[in-house]
């Protein structure tokens, strides 16, 4: 709009002609420039101005347009408007308006404690209040701490002066970390409360649950003495008399839980504190009690207790009851009896499986001063099945005490009658080995001698094959350093050989040195006509697990390893030799099968960093379970790991800052280089919420917005998804194994294996895939293996039909080893059998010269599937792709 | 492209200042809504929401000691989307868990589909209307009922403009600029949030 137009229109007096004129005028004239508009809107245009614009708004429906576009357009209300309107968005309730009115001062005391970050010592006395006495560490409510007497991946246990009564107190705090999931803090409050509702001479008094500064901890009562773990350990086999009396309390202890309903499940000697002076014991830590109708926080099928002491239904996931503490008391008489657990094993597994099928060394071949009576006792509690054992703990104390007032005064009281022992507590399998619960591999390499971080990885590469147990003990040994020896014996062999030993049903365990230096360690199993085989491969040298290769997990190379040779597949192998656990899928809670992988997924990470010796990454990753997944069944082992850790000297940063930034942000480049875009996730959030003053918190973010997006394509989840899914359907749980399938095209959308599944596009409604071609079965098929050998390695293509089978790549990992056809079958046709992998004719029929033979006529669909999928989960889906759709057999 | 400079020092230099309680209450202000509403379009029933939304803001509270303002990313409602987005997960996992039990997966499915794909779009179109109700909120008592009116029943009541103004009695041009008075103040109140 041009001055002249604005003239004529202010004119004064217009004759009726004149202000058609103008008007007419107004209308065509030059519209001001859209600039002129957008100053109006942005409140830049004078007063003066705005009045003349008004008018020609009046007039003019196109500047009218402009404003209206201009006002809806992002820079102004966009769609907010339209969102208002829309009457389905949750106004403000009585509820927002009370967070609002409430929430200032919450976030000001919030803010205020905010120094109180890490849970390191200084943090703790930072986290107290200042006391007036300096000889402590501060004040926490009424108390005045005085030093901390414990730590754990709960958090920290406390002494304490409870100054209004002036007694002493244990004060258990619950770490920072936990504390802020509301989960992790009601299970605290709720172990607390339980704890608090025993009154018992024998029972740790809980005093008071309370919180300070939003972190909830427990008062305890403080009992001055030591842990029978501890007295064990420095007496060893302790006289019946004590064993009777400490038994008696406990028993007397562990009855007044159950009467009120709760399970202790986690009686171990370290739980049982033996006060000083008197002769009182004390159990303590309810901290995995629970009571038994709180269904909402039972999981079922998890291990929550220390599988030392455990009862086969709890080592096996199953629902337990309050004999599941007496099998465990009884396991701790033992061990008071032998000064050593009933069973034991080098690895979690083992002892697991020894507790589910072994019966323990009988008592009395390790001490003999114990009265058959009393080990009729313990064979009794220690039954397999709960319904054999002593039914309850106020009978076993009655018991025990009757023999002991007997044994004090023989003359008056006469000996108690004899508990009959179990039929026949020898191999009395309560199942067969419930694998749902398996916590398998790593630490069955041995780790258990090496005490330092180098050490463990100095071991890495050791590969143990079990084959069928059958009576014979096949020892092979690929690495000239190393000296065998069984049963602590002499050294049976020595150097490059293998041998067959024949040995007599039972458990042995065999030591390996290298060097003079343990290596590793496992106790086997031979039975009546079976064969044991044990392989200590050549350990790769320290250099060829440099930096750089060790910064990555290759999600593509991974292979997978049946490690007991039970059936199930047990960990993931890594290029460079590094093994991760995996347990066996129904380990999954089948209701929630994708946060279950996921907490799986970061187990197995957690297991391949410890491997490494990475363990700030695997603490992370450990500290990422208890933050993400807290119900999930692995907040026991992260729990323990990160215990672990402790031990091994690895300490959180107290100044997060400490560690250097670069160090992480290198690992996240790498990981999501490497398709681990998982890893890279955790990287970066623990960046995020770690760097926040250095310019690496702005990178993570980035990077963490574009991984979120990009998750969507992680192979590495989809495969391990992948995994569980064929898993379950080798389980014969189909339902869930199609539950599996369906998340990977939900969370994994982008990925390889989602294309792969949704069948190139043929699909959209992907099946579990149900095996090979109709014309393949019909057999007539030509396939074709082509081999390059070098050295060692070989590298083979097979092809079926020109489908590829295995890429190079696989078959060079599996070739060198011959088991390999073992553990195919094995792991996958577990529920078949051996026998009816070869009567069904499944794809592998023989082994020769270390290659694969495929007889493809003679496949069965169900089989093939999986043999194919075995044979290489990730690389095999060009196959599988093909015959995702071709029907079921 | 704005120029409007605000004397109002950025509230998150403010609420660094630990113990500015005012700065806290307009902190709640804004973002109390914002976070609530999104758990509730989450699935997340009125006490959950706001046991979520004290979870979210207190953890805020915690470690904004930390947190450095970067002007170049914005970061702070991208740091804040994500401890929203672990927060929600974290309960509607335990949830989902707890719903589980009794056999049923509805909030499982809610869970995946809510927290995945549509989320990024959620958070945004929610902060968009929370903050336009929160700059509402403060400028209204800045104009008189008319103008407001007339901005208020053209923009948000999605009236026809010749209606609105006969109603009040101004000419088409004046419902425009009074509009424009409102819309520029608007703007600058939500300039001023937007570019922390």
């Amino acid at each position: 709009m041009t001055l002249f137009n604005y003239a004529l229109v202010k004119s004064e007096n217009p004759t009726a002609d004149q202000l058609l004129k103008r008007l007419i005028m107004v209308i065509q004239a030059a519209c001001p420039d859209p600039d002129v508009i957008r100053d109006l809107l942005n409140g830049n245009l004078p007063e003066a101005e705005q009045s003349e614009l008004s008018s020609h708004f009046d007039l003019c429906p196109s500047c009218q347009q402009q404003f209206d576009a201009e006002a809806s357009g992002p820079q102004f209300l966009g769609d907010v408007a339209g969102l208002c309107r829309d009457t389905d968005w949750p106004h403000n309730t009585p509820t927002l308006d009370r967070l609002i009115r409430d929430m200032p001062q919450q976030l000001s005391d919030a803010a205020d404690e905010a120094s109180v970050a890490t849970w390191s010592t200084e943090a703790v006395s930072d986290f107290l209040d200042t006391s007036e006495n300096a000889d402590h560490l501060g004040r926490l409510g009424s108390y005045e701490i005085v030093e901390v007497i414990g730590r754990g991946g709960m958090g920290i246990v406390l002494r304490g002066i409870d100054s209004r009564l002036n007694r002493v107190v244990a004060i258990k705090v619950l770490a920072p970390e936990l504390a802020s999931n509301p989960n992790a803090r009601r299970r605290f409050y709720r172990e607390g409360q339980a704890a608090a509702a025993v009154s018992h001479d024998n029972v740790v008094t809980i005093h008071a649950v309370d919180d300070h500064e939003r972190l909830p901890y427990l008062v305890m009562e403080f009992v001055a003495g030591e842990s029978l773990e501890e007295c064990i350990r420095r007496a060893g086999p302790l006289p019946v008399e004590s064993i009777l009396r400490m038994g008696r309390q406990t028993a007397l202890g562990l009855a007044a839980a159950h009467e009120v309903g709760l399970v202790h499940r986690d009686m171990k000697p370290a739980n049982i504190l033996l006060e000083n002076g008197i002769q009182r014991v004390r159990i303590t830590d309810f901290g995995l009690a629970r009571a038994t109708d709180d269904v909402s926080m039972t999981q079922t099928g998890t291990v929550t207790g220390t599988p030392l002491y455990m009862s086969p239904e709890q080592a096996g996931g199953e629902k337990i009851d309050h004999r599941s503490d007496l099998f465990s008391l009884g396991s701790v008489l033992y061990a008071m009896c032998t000064g050593r657990p009933a069973f034991r094993a080098q690895t979690t597994l083992g002892v697991i499986k020894r507790v589910c099928e072994d019966s323990p060394r009988p008592i009395r071949e390790v001490n003999p001063d114990i009265p058959q009576w009393l080990v009729d006792i313990i064979d009794r509690l220690m039954a397999k099945r709960p319904d054999d054992r002593i039914q309850d703990a106020a009978e076993l104390a009655e018991l025990l005490g009757n023999h002991l007032a007997h044994l004090q005064d023989p003359d008056n009281v006469p000996a108690p009658v004899g508990v009959e022992a179990t039929s026949s507590p020898r191999l009395r399998t309560l199942k067969p080995l419930l694998l749902a619960v398996l916590l398998i591999g790593a630490v069955g390499l041995g780790i258990t001698e090496a005490a330092g971080v180098t050490d463990v990885r100095e071991f890495l590469g050791i590969v143990l094959r079990l084959k069928t147990p059958e009576g014979t003990l096949v020892i092979e040994i690929e690495d000239p350093d190393v000296e065998v020896s069984i049963d602590g014996s002499e050294v049976v062999l020595a150097g490059i050989t293998k041998k067959e030993l024949r040995l007599k049903p039972g458990n042995y365990q065999y030591r390996a040195t290298r060097n003079g230096e343990p290596a590793e360690s496992e106790w086997v199993t031979i039975e009546r006509d079976g064969k044991t085989v044990v392989r200590i491969q050549q350990v790769p040298t320290e250099s060829s697990l440099r930096e750089g290769q060790l910064e990555s997990i290759e999600s593509s190379g991974l292979a997978l390893d049946d490690f007991d040779n039970d059936g199930h597949l047990d960990r993931i192998v890594t290029n460079d030799g590094v093994t991760g656990e995996i347990l066996h899928p129904p380990t999954i809670d089948s209701d929630d099968p994708v946060q279950s992988v996921e907490a799986h997924n970061l187990w197995v990470i957690v297991t391949l960093f410890d491997q490494k010796g990475q363990l700030d990454i695997a603490a992370l990753c450990c500290r990422e379970i208890l933050r993400l997944y807290p119900d999930s069944g692995f907040v026991d082992r992260a729990t323990e790991k990160l215990e672990q850790f402790a031990k091994q000297g690895y300490q959180k940063p107290n100044a997060p800052n400490e560690e250097p930034p670069s160090r992480f942000w290198k690992l996240v480049l790498s990981n999501e280089k490497q398709g681990r875009q998982d890893v890279a996730l955790v990287l970066c959030h623990h960046m995020m919420l770690t760097y926040l003053d250095s310019p690496y918190q702005a990178k993570a973010e980035q990077k963490y917005q574009e991984l979120e997006d990009t998750k969507k394509g992680s192979e590495g989840l989809a495969e391990l998804f992948l995994m569980h899914s064929f898993a379950f359907k080798a389980d014969g749980n189909r339902k869930l194994a199609e539950k599996m399938q369906k998340s990977i095209l939900r969370n994994f959308p982008k990925t390889r294996i989602a294309e792969t599944l949704r069948g190139r596009g043929r699909s959209t409604s992907p099946d579990v895939p149900v095996g090979p071609p109709r014309s393949m079965r019909e057999g007539g098929h030509e396939q074709k293996i082509t081999e390059e050998p070098d050295g060692r390695e070989l590298t083979s293509r097979s092809t079926i039909d020109g489908i590829s089978l295995l890429t190079p790549a696989r078959v060079r990992r599996f070739l060198p080893d011959e088991v390999v056809p073992v553990w195919f079958g094995k792991w996958y046709f577990k529920e078949h059998s051996t026998t009816s992998f070869m009567d069904q004719n499944f794809a592998f029929t023989s082994l020769n010269g270390g290659l694969l033979e495929f007889d493809v006529s003679k496949i069965d669909g169900r089989g093939f599937e999986s043999a194919c999928l075995a044979a290489d989960s990730s690389s095999g889906l060009g196959w599988l792709a093909d015959n995702v759709n071709s029907g079921g057999p | 492209m704005d120029t409007v400079n605000t004397t109002r020092p950025s509230l998150l230099v403010r609420i660094k200042d630990l113990r500015d309680e005012m700065a806290w209450g307009e902190f709640a202000q804004l973002y109390t809504p914002l976070i609530y509403r999104f758990a509730r379009q989450s699935g997340l029933q009125d006490a959950d929401a706001s046991l979520v939304t004290q979870d979210v803001l207190v953890t805020v509270a915690r470690t904004i000691h930390r947190f450095e303002y970067n002007r170049k990313t914005g970061s702070f409602r991208g740091w804040l989307k994500v401890v929203t987005r672990s927060r929600l997960t974290d309960f509607l996992r335990a949830q989902g868990r707890e719903v589980q039990g009794t056999g049923d997966t509805a909030m499982l499915h809610v869970m995946d589909e809510q927290l995945d794909a549509s989320q990024p779009d959620l958070w945004e179109r929610e902060f968009r209307r929370t903050l336009f109700e929160w700059a509402v909120d403060r400028i209204r008592c800045d104009f008189e009922d008319t103008t407001w009116q007339a901005f208020w029943q053209t923009s948000v009541g999605d009236r026809e403009t010749a209606d609105v103004a006969e109603e009040l009695g101004l000419s088409v041009g004046a419902v425009y600029i009074a509009r424009s008075r409102v819309l520029a103040r608007l703007r600058q109140e939500v300039l001023d949030v937007e570019e922390r």
